[in-house]
């Protein structure tokens, strides 16, 4: 498709850095503060638009092994058990052509299982849904680190890949 | 001060088992969510309003010069003179008023209370005037006199809301010791004795300062979160599986860093301890561990994390032992740390999330670009809960 959304995108950058942003008053920091974040914003979206897919499935390809590892055993009360078949139902029905998508259910079925155990599974599998589910989420926070290394707010960027190394397996 | 009775028998709701005052809070802003955006305010209606106010309130003087002040990353800011009958000026203000949404939901009635009781205390800003239900202004604010000084040094950087501040060895030889006894006395303060109306204190020797805090910010997860979070999740159940007793509740700041305190540029003298809109009664290792966080700290040369950007860690803890005569239990700060990282992370992955999608702030673009701030603050969580697992 022409003009590409990068292309559509750089467009929009250089208008605002180029036109809009000079023509803004000085005087009015409201106005000042946010078109200076829209453009650090858009930018952004710029370096993470190529990688968009893939970083997705990265996210989902995960979220799916940890949501099969945890309802291997289910062992526990109705609660945890109706979280779990709520799982494995999402594990079947996955939307191949919407990553994201897929990625958010299962997220939200990990998290209800996790309050779920709390509630009435049994002490095994209770301490196996916690140790995978920190585990997992510590995976996840890695790859949302490195997704947002270039919004320049965390505390360790240096021990960091870039988003194309992080990337790179899937597009192999 | 509210007292709650005691009901062992029920069992407590945790969405709404904290405080009356801050259940109420989030029951309105459950009720206005999806309602329509928000319209950053213009001067000229900000003036019109306050010279309403300033008439309602029998003020003979008039709002001039409204200006909106930059920074803050939560309340509207302008700053305006009183300006007399004869045409003079004979103070400056400032206003906070609060948009639909933010990354905070937080009482103007009760941050004025605080920070009325707390003025002869620690330096703080002090209240001209409070519009609590919005009548005047349109929306809940406090007018409070303007204090000189500034939140950084003049040659210093910053990011957001005072992230990021690197403050200079000068600078810092001075404000350590000012830093530590002001929160050393907030700590310190008679709340008991205080008109503080809209507080209310959790039971000394029970789990209830550590729970109430854990509801809140869990009932703000469950309210606002535009997707689910594992993590998030998984944190809150091992709070609330490890709550812990406090044995002498105390005031806290409930924002105590860096960027929350103004200074004198020549004298370095703090001139106020500022946002006072999180205060509570609860543990101090709160308030403590709360100036560990990541977010908040500088490096210094071997990469070691600076607390305030000012001093090493183990400085700032024997520092307020010392000073405080308050043993810091290291399971508690753990606790403690790991509550707060939580309650960061909600602000920003939660609220501040919410808000910039409905537009029901003044700066969406802002809050937008902020959350991503919270996959930081998710780190620190992993950090201390993987330490903890280990």
């Amino acid at each position: 498709m022409t003009p590409s959304m990068e292309v559509r995108l750089q467009s929009v950058l250089h208008g605002l850095r180029d036109v809009v942003i000079p023509a803004i008053n000085p005087g009015e920091a409201l106005a000042v503060e946010q078109s200076g974040l829209i453009l650090a914003q858009l930018s952004m979206l710029l370096q993470q638009l190529p990688y968009a897919d893939a970083y997705h499935r990265l996210c989902r390809d995960d979220a799916r092994l940890t949501a099969a590892a945890l309802v291997q055993d289910p062992a526990g009360g109705p609660r945890s058990r109706n979280a779990a078949q709520a799982i494995a139902a999402l594990l079947t029905g996955a939307d191949a052509d919407d990553p994201h998508a897929d990625y958010l259910a299962l997220a939200e079925g990990i998290a209800t299982l996790t309050i779920a155990v709390t509630d009435d599974a049994e002490p095994g599998w209770h301490a196996h849904v916690k140790t995978t589910v920190l585990a997992f989420s510590c995976r996840q926070n890695h790859r949302e680190r490195v997704w947002f290394k270039g919004a320049g707010f965390d505390p360790d960027p240096g021990e960091l890949p870039d988003l194309a190394a992080l990337c790179r397996a899937v597009q192999a | 001060m509210a007292q709650l009775e005691q009901k062992p028998d029920l069992a407590p709701d945790r969405r709404n088992n904290f405080e009356p005052h801050l259940v109420a809070m989030l029951d309105a802003k459950q009720a206005r969510q999806g309602k329509g955006g928000y319209k950053p305010r213009e001067a000229q209606d900000v003036s019109e309003r306050l010279n309403r106010l300033l008439v309602a309130h029998g003020v003979q003087q008039q709002a001039h010069n409204v200006r909106r002040m930059g920074g803050g990353a939560s309340k509207e800011q302008f700053l305006f003179d009183l300006v007399g009958p004869g045409g003079g000026t004979d103070e400056r203000l400032v206003l906070r008023m609060d948009p639909l949404e933010g990354i905070i939901e937080t009482c103007r009635a009760r941050e004025a209370q605080v920070i009325e009781a707390i003025g002869g205390t620690v330096p703080a800003p002090s209240v001209a005037f409070v519009d609590a239900d919005g009548r005047h202004m349109g929306q809940p604010a406090m007018i409070t006199r303007f204090v000189r000084g500034d939140t950084k040094p003049r040659d210093a950087t910053s990011g957001p809301s005072g992230v990021g501040i690197v403050i200079g060895e000068r600078a810092s030889v001075a404000l350590i010791p000012q830093y530590l006894n002001n929160l050393v006395a907030i700590h310190g303060f008679d709340f008991a004795a205080a008109a503080l109306s809209t507080y209310a204190e959790p039971q000394a020797g029970t789990t209830e300062a550590a729970l109430w805090q854990l509801n809140f910010w869990e009932r703000v997860l469950e309210d606002d979160a535009v997707e689910a979070s594992p993590l998030l999740t998984y944190t809150a159940c091992w709070l609330r599986e490890r709550a812990p007793v406090c044995t002498a509740p105390v005031l806290l700041h409930g924002d105590y860093r860096l960027g929350n305190f103004m200074f004198d540029q020549d004298t370095l003298e703090m001139t106020a301890v500022l946002d006072w809109e999180l205060a509570h009664i609860g543990d101090f290792h709160e308030d403590v561990s709360y100036s560990l966080e990541p977010l908040f700290c500088s490096r210094d040369a071997q990469g070691q994390p600076l607390v305030a950007s000012m001093m090493p860690v183990r400085a700032f803890l024997d520092g307020y032992s010392e000073r405080s005569g308050r043993e810091i239990d290291p399971k508690l700060l753990h606790w403690y740390h790991v509550l707060n990282s939580f309650k960061l992370s909600v602000m920003n992955f939660a609220s501040g999330v919410r808000a910039a999608r409905d537009g029901t702030n003044h700066q969406s673009a802002f809050l937008g670009f902020l959350s991503a701030c919270h996959v930081g603050l998710s780190g620190t969580l992993c950090r201390l809960l993987e330490g903890e697992a280990a």
